[in-house]
């Protein structure tokens, strides 16, 4: 059996394949399996602002609905390019025999807890494209059977589920497909630790280990605060960290 | 030379021990998943004591249910073994980690 990780890229206002190869470099140091990188649909799908960004970024993230299709592995790690591997941890989602994992919970470096992200009005709770585990079973196949045709028809799926139909989350159709093949209840199977997220309103310093710097409120007044992590995986948000991760290398 | 404007702003970015800390429990957390036999296994005293109990009953390849509820026949003694190992290595780290976090100013 096969096993590696494809990551979808495409430049636009953020150098994303080369941010792409770095993240495969990673992954090849880190989990110690092959990548591919596939460039990604080039179609603009809405325009995404940034707190770290005047004016709003280009968004084109559509196609990875083909990830079953484009993956040559029979095991997948199919990663955001902006997921900075620095631990062997999805090893053990890898070495599983679940057929589709995906994070359901996630954490923000400035956060008390995990939590559920949900969307739209009706609150549907959010299922994390930025990393799944993909195996070639049925089961999988008609996820992305379903994640296609949602992905094809987004406006209908956005006035059904009363959210927003731009720009184009892949988590939000990801979190559909999987309602749908499972019946209409959410499943129960997924990568059972948060996605930690490093949100675009923070900052990074990185030498051996990360300095990720906050503000939070402290008796109404907002102060700078700053931790450090070692050996963590980082999901980094916002164009101005996204392109200070280039200059790291 | 010192860039003094660049010292004043560390010296304001106070250290975050309560968060440290959470972000830490986080990342150990999930240090202490493992796959075993297809099914994934969260490392700790209640994984043991099931694989101790099966044991001492004579059940050396019972049936368990892994984290997501998937029934997973297992080899209780090796699933035992993988579990304490795992359990003290990253509490170990954790520790190790943690007090060198707090030294940080």
């Amino acid at each position: 059996m096969t096993t590696g990780a494809l990551i979808y890229a495409t430049d636009g206002d953020i150098a994303y394949t080369d941010i792409a190869r770095e993240c495969a470099r990673r992954v090849e140091r880190y989990l110690r399996i092959p990548t591919t990188i596939v460039e990604g649909n080039t179609a603009v799908t809405g325009k995404r602002s940034w707190a770290d960004c005047e004016s709003p970024v280009e968004w084109r993230n559509s196609g990875r609905c083909n990830a079953l299709m484009d993956t040559p592995y029979d095991r997948t790690l199919l990663l955001d390019a902006d997921y900075w591997v620095s631990s062997d941890i999805l090893r053990t989602a890898l070495s599983s025999n679940a057929s589709f994992l995906a994070h359901n919970t996630r954490m923000y470096i400035n956060e008390r807890e995990p939590k559920t992200e949900t969307f739209g009005t009706l609150k549907t709770p959010m299922w994390w494209a930025t990393v799944c585990v993909f195996d070639r079973s049925e089961y999988t196949n008609d996820v992305f059977e379903a994640w296609q045709m949602i992905e094809n028809n987004y406006s209908h799926y956005a006035n059904l589920f009363h959210f927003t139909k731009k720009p184009f989350r892949n988590d939000y159709a990801l979190s559909l497909a999987l309602l749908l093949v499972n019946g209409g209840v959410m499943p129960k199977e997924c990568i059972p630790w948060p996605l930690i997220n490093v949100p675009d309103s923070s900052n990074f310093e990185y030498s051996d280990k990360w300095t990720l710097s906050y503000d939070v409120y402290e008796n109404k007044d907002l102060k700078p605060k700053r931790i450090t992590v070692k050996d963590q995986d980082l999901h980094i948000m916002g164009k101005r960290n996204l392109e200070k991760l280039l200059e790291l290398h | 030379m010192m860039d003094t404007d660049k010292l004043v702003e560390k010296i304001r970015k106070r250290f975050d021990h309560v968060q440290a800390k959470r972000v830490l429990q986080e990342k150990y957390q999930a240090k202490m998943m493992f796959a075993y036999s297809g099914g994934m296994w969260c490392a700790g005293p209640e994984l043991i004591t099931q694989c101790n109990l099966c044991l001492a009953q004579g059940y050396s390849e019972p049936v368990l249910t892994d984290i997501h509820n998937n029934p997973v026949k297992v080899d209780a003694e090796e699933l035992k073994n993988q579990s304490l190992q795992r359990w003290q290595e990253q509490l170990n780290a954790w520790y190790a980690e943690l007090e060198s976090i707090k030294r940080e100013r």
